[in-house]
């Protein structure tokens, strides 16, 4: 099968053009104040003062605080439920499972849009429930912090339950028998067999909801919420004018993430971490 | 006369430890009158040496006791389902709501499911709507087609050149393969505005070379870019399981490369390919932040119509899309587990039979 080595060229020339050479426009253009991109004519600015203000730190700090708690919340619920359902004794899990992780299918941005239209005043079960006679109370959470971090466990956390789910199926049951005719009671036996192996699943789930949390920004915004970076950053390029300061702000995220998959890489050298 | 003189312990206790010796009969042998003898001395307190049996509790303490994990438990996933379904259950009332406010529930209809295959005969029979609603609806079906075009052959693109680039990467050397693997975790790991400006930039560089618009093409160039990955990753744990002889058997045997490729390798890994696939899917149909980067002007997907349209220009046909998409996928993940289920049943009774 050696002979397919060189099909591995192909995908190294694609990664570098659409991976590494967009990454140093992105670093040059950084520097840069001018319209739109121009690599080679543009004049030396220091976007720095921007970027180190105010502003641009609040929405960081907000951001990051905010896909932190949403992280913890999904992580306290899921492992429960994925470790209920990867435990079970019930034949059809996979169907029960994949009931949950369903959702994943359907439009992210329309499913945000609907919790958060009942975060509001009149909405679809206030008016449906008036009909039979009883008065909903209004949340009123649109665009405050628990509305925000409600709407965004309700939309990731499929994402934490699956990899969970996925590294605690693999483990051989009879590590469990074994571990109970050692001695270990129950609790020992999750903490010292079942936690240690199923960290892969939860390192993966903490990628997949943390990232999109704290970079994205049309969950967000449909939330109500304006003040993450990501909102930041689609501002800077929706104007010509300011592509520089946004290549900024991605490339100070791009090294944080960087840092992260260094850090994945040195515990999984394989990759089988992340699906 | 007697003579009595002890000349071995046994060793019977040898392999236990301390705190079993204690409890185990001690063994001796002894001379009496010139004749071998064995002698078992019980030890003062017997204590026994299985494990003390716990106290035997009535049988509806165990059952009660059992009845509320299983209590517990359901209790924990309808949570966990409640909170994922919500939305789910908001958009399936408001693609029934005969109203074109969603907020507010007039009566029961079905149009916007109609108003989703032809907008001109549905929703011009109602006298509230106007043409900018049937444009509103027409701008939605468009936007469905394009949305599908782009997920269909960015699936099929991407798990083809996935098969090929993982079988290049699974025949390289173990510290190439690594580095090839991390970077192509790099689309994974990378926050999808990243990777969204990134791919804008390179296409606005490289596009006004040509003089074309971002549009369709790098729309469908980005999708094909962050489906790879996932498709390669899924398809590498299982290429490492082959045997490699078998590859080169078929072709010693007289197949074609491409042959042996198709009938030997493809069949083995072909688990990992629809897992590829599904990932692919998966993330193209759903995507926005790339989409909207890479060419939302000219060429908008359902995401991107539903955040660049305020909710009064975005046609309630939106939620009747949704709807059939999440019951339809439910129905093939049923259908799905009904097929497997019948198979296995198959095979159990055809060898019960042999």
């Amino acid at each position: 099968m050696n002979r397919f080595k060189k099909m591995a060229i192909p995908y190294l020339i694609w990664m570098i053009i659409l991976v590494l050479i967009p990454i140093v426009i992105l670093i040059i253009m950084s520097f840069q104040r001018t319209k739109g991109i121009k690599i080679f004519e543009g004049t030396f600015n220091n976007n720095f003062k921007i970027i180190f203000s105010k502003d641009v730190m609040q929405r960081l700090w907000l951001s990051f605080i905010y896909s932190a708690v949403v992280t913890v919340f999904c992580l306290i619920i899921a492992y429960p439920v994925a470790y209920i359902i990867a435990r079970a004794n019930f034949k059809h899990r996979f169907l029960v499972l994949s009931f949950l992780i369903l959702p994943m299918w359907s439009n992210t941005l329309l499913r945000t849009k609907g919790i958060a239209s009942l975060f509001m005043e009149g909405n679809i079960f206030t008016s449906l429930f008036e009909k039979i006679g009883i008065t909903l109370p209004t949340l009123n959470w649109y665009a405050t912090p628990m509305g925000v971090i409600t709407g965004m466990i309700s939309m990731y956390l499929p994402f934490m339950i699956l990899p969970i789910y996925n590294s605690l199926e693999k483990i051989d049951k009879s590590l469990y028998d074994a571990s109970d005719d050692l001695g270990a009671n129950a609790f020992k036996t999750f903490w010292k067999v079942t936690f240690p192996i199923s960290l892969k699943g939860i390192t993966t789930g903490i990628i997949l909801v943390f990232l999109p949390c704290a970079t994205g920004f049309g969950v967000a915004e449909q939330l109500g919420e304006n003040g993450l970076i990501g909102t930041y950053i689609k501002t800077q390029f929706d104007n010509e004018a300011t592509y520089g300061v946004g290549a900024l702000v991605s490339l100070i995220i791009l090294v944080i993430i960087i840092g992260a998959l260094f850090i994945v890489g040195k515990v999984d050298k394989e990759g089988e971490t992340l699906l | 006369m007697m003579s009595k003189k002890v000349i071995s312990k046994g060793n019977l206790v040898q392999n236990s430890n301390k705190t079993k010796r204690k409890l185990k009969n001690k063994k001796y042998q002894v001379i009496i009158n010139n004749q071998k003898v064995l002698i078992t001395l019980k030890p003062k307190q017997m204590l026994p040496v299985t494990k003390q049996q716990p106290k035997k509790l009535p049988i509806s303490y165990h059952r009660s006791k059992k009845i509320l994990a299983t209590i517990l438990k359901i209790i924990i996933i309808s949570f966990a389902a409640f909170l994922i379904y919500v939305p789910i259950v908001v958009i399936l009332f408001q693609s029934i709501n005969g109203s074109k406010n969603n907020d507010v529930f007039t009566n029961f209809s079905l149009k916007w499911y109609g108003g989703l295959f032809n907008p001109e005969y549905f929703l011009n029979n109602d006298g509230h709507l106007s043409s900018s609603d049937i444009q509103a609806a027409k701008e939605l079906q468009e936007a469905i087609f394009q949305t599908f075009t782009v997920t269909i052959s960015s699936t099929i693109i991407s798990t083809i050149l996935g098969i090929l680039f993982a079988l290049g990467i699974n025949a390289l050397s173990r510290k190439k393969r690594q580095k090839m693997i991390l970077l192509n975790n790099v689309p994974i790991v990378n926050a999808d505005i990243v990777t969204a400006v990134t791919l804008m930039i390179i296409f606005q560089v490289f596009f006004s070379i040509f003089h074309i618009e971002l549009g369709f093409i790098s729309i469908l160039i980005s999708h094909i870019f962050f489906s790879l990955p996932y498709v390669v990753l899924s398809i590498l744990p299982k290429l490492s399981e082959i045997d490699h002889n078998l590859y080169d058997a078929a072709v010693d045997l007289g197949c074609s490369p491409f042959k042996a490729l198709l009938k030997v390798i493809i069949p083995a890994i072909k688990s990992g390919i629809i897992m590829g696939m599904l990932f692919a899917f998966t993330m193209s149909i759903d995507d926005f932040t790339i989409s909207y980067f890479t060419g939302a002007r000219l060429y908008s997907n359902v995401s991107c119509i539903i955040y660049l349209r305020k909710s009064k220009s975005l046609s309630p046909s939106v939620y009747a899309y949704n709807t059939i998409l999440t019951f339809g996928i439910l129905l093939v993940l049923v259908g799905y587990n009904i097929y497997v289920h019948l198979k296995n049943q198959k095979k159990k009774l055809k060898n019960n039979k042999e």
